[in-house]
């Protein structure tokens, strides 16, 4: 039984570390300050504002669709306490300066360079986004940009994590 | 009875380690490109369709080859003539 009982530890050993490193950003999933990732240009404390932490990519052409509604939200709602940090995960830094020279977002766009945060995050889609209350702590989740019905489903969440 | 219980055992262990084996084998010659590293995927360079003369040939060669002319918006019978 000996031999039969170290074959199934040695399967378990190769099959286990395969799911134990499938985590990633979920619903009440407290965050950490985002500088300690290390991203390029820095990114602005979480602690005391409502933050959307949103993923994006120059060549993700629903990414750079969400920017304007972005913007206005956080035209919208900057002054009671939300704001926007739109983490690049592009490659080519080259691209994601073309894009952001373009747009010129007023909210944070640091650069995630080393795709060390989104891989932290765990994310599946492209664009990713995650809403976050003035605790850190995540509240809500998206995945994929649906326009109109995804601003007002953001504008929702930001009217109730404001008004908590 | 315990010589061949043990005999059973570590045939069952042979299969065993086998199947890792093969398992590990076949694992890595797989590598998982997540939503965010697909920059290099969606570039142009990427795209079949990027070079117009390129598409035209291709297409021609496609219709002439397979009788499929008509599939695409082009007239023809397939005979390769058009």
């Amino acid at each position: 039984m000996n031999i039969l009982w170290r074959t199934s530890v040695a399967i378990l050993a190769f099959v286990l570390p395969t799911s134990l490193l499938a985590d990633g950003w979920e619903v009440d999933t407290q965050l950490e300050e985002l500088a300690s990732y290390g991203l390029e240009a820095g990114a602005p404390a979480l602690n005391g504002k409502v933050t959307l932490i949103d993923f994006w990519a120059s060549w993700c052409a629903p990414c750079k669709a969400a920017f304007p509604e972005m913007e206005k939200l956080q035209g919208e709602y900057a002054e009671k306490g939300f704001q926007v940090i739109a983490v690049s995960v592009d490659q080519s830094e080259k691209m994601m300066q073309r894009f952001l020279d373009r747009q010129k977002p007023s909210f944070a766009t640091p650069h995630d360079a080393s795709q060390s945060l989104v891989a932290k995050a765990g994310i599946q889609v492209m664009p990713s986004s995650f809403m976050v209350d003035r605790n850190g702590k995540i509240r809500f989740t998206h995945e994929g940009w649906q326009g109109k019905k995804s601003v007002s489903k953001l504008r929702e969440e930001i009217e109730l994590l404001l008004n908590e | 009875m315990k010589k061949r219980t043990n005999r059973f055992e570590r045939a069952v262990a042979k299969i065993g380690f086998g199947l890792i084996g093969a398992i590990a084998l076949l694992v890595a010659g797989c590598a998982t490109v997540e939503p965010y590293q697909k920059g290099a995927l969606a570039d142009y360079t990427m795209r079949s369709d990027r070079d117009e003369l390129s598409k035209v040939m291709t297409s021609h060669i496609q219709f002439s080859r397979e009788a499929t002319t008509g599939g695409e918006g082009v007239g023809g019978g397939g005979c390769g003539c058009n």
